[in-house]
């Protein structure tokens, strides 16, 4: 499960090789907040905007085949080999002369240093609200089966 | 081209719910609580959401599920997206 904090340090990431069991989610917004660590700017800078709103407005999670449909994942492969062919793939672009991978990046997976930024303003000030603090003690004290659900 | 009745549907759910789980087929009912049924917790039932989903090829938005805790209700929301 690609949740949260999860998610986005997966963002962070140059490749992403799912198992075909794993889900990815925002759950923030059931706790009165957005993603603060980079989530945001970096799925608008991956994704189509209708997935993101979907991703980010609904709180849902999606499967690895719905996440490869959307581009966000690049390898769905059978459940426990998702590590294993990850290593194959980081070995393969280790082939390659580093700094002709760096100069690749700055146009395919440029930083949005200013979004990031703006996030980061956003979620400190979302976390003072009395909505968070509420959001955080109800699903640490929910009996409920499912508490991460809205 | 046939389509999936709701029986179908509800029979195919159980199977893989008892399979993925190793419970066995026999133990599962349609109005059972997945949950105490199955022993799982929430994080374990979006396995099972995946299995469904990988399945039947539907989407299932998992706020669907809120208040879902028998298989023939899961059923029922499969269903719909069939």
């Amino acid at each position: 499960m690609t949740f949260g904090g999860g998610f986005e340090l997966a963002l962070v990431c140059d490749l992403i090789i799912a198992d075909k069991m794993a889900r990815f989610c925002f759950p923030e917004l059931r706790l009165g907040l957005i993603p603060g660590f980079g989530g945001i700017p970096r799925l608008k800078r991956d994704l189509g905007n209708a997935v993101v709103r979907d991703l980010l407005l609904t709180g849902r999670s999606f499967n690895a085949a719905k996440a490869q449909q959307a581009g966000l994942v690049s390898q769905v492969v059978a459940e426990g080999e998702a590590l294993r062919v990850a290593r194959v793939t980081a070995a393969q672009l280790g082939k390659f002369d580093r700094r002709t991978g760096i100069a690749a990046k700055r146009f395919i997976k440029p930083i949005p240093y200013e979004e990031l930024r703006q996030e980061i303003d956003i979620f400190c000030e979302l976390f003072t609200q009395p909505a968070v603090e509420e959001g955080l003690r109800k699903f640490a004290e929910s009996k409920d089966a499912q508490p991460y659900l809205p | 081209m046939s389509m999936t009745t709701s029986d179908q549907t509800l029979n195919e759910i159980l199977n893989l719910a008892a399979a993925h789980f190793k419970v066995p087929r026999e133990k599962l009912a349609p109005d059972d609580d997945f949950f105490k049924t199955l022993g799982i917790d929430s994080l374990q039932t979006l396995d099972l959401l995946t299995k469904l989903e990988n399945h039947f090829h539907v989407e299932l938005p998992d706020y669907e599920l809120q208040g879902v805790s028998d298989f023939r209700t899961l059923a029922s929301r499969i269903q719909a997206r069939l």
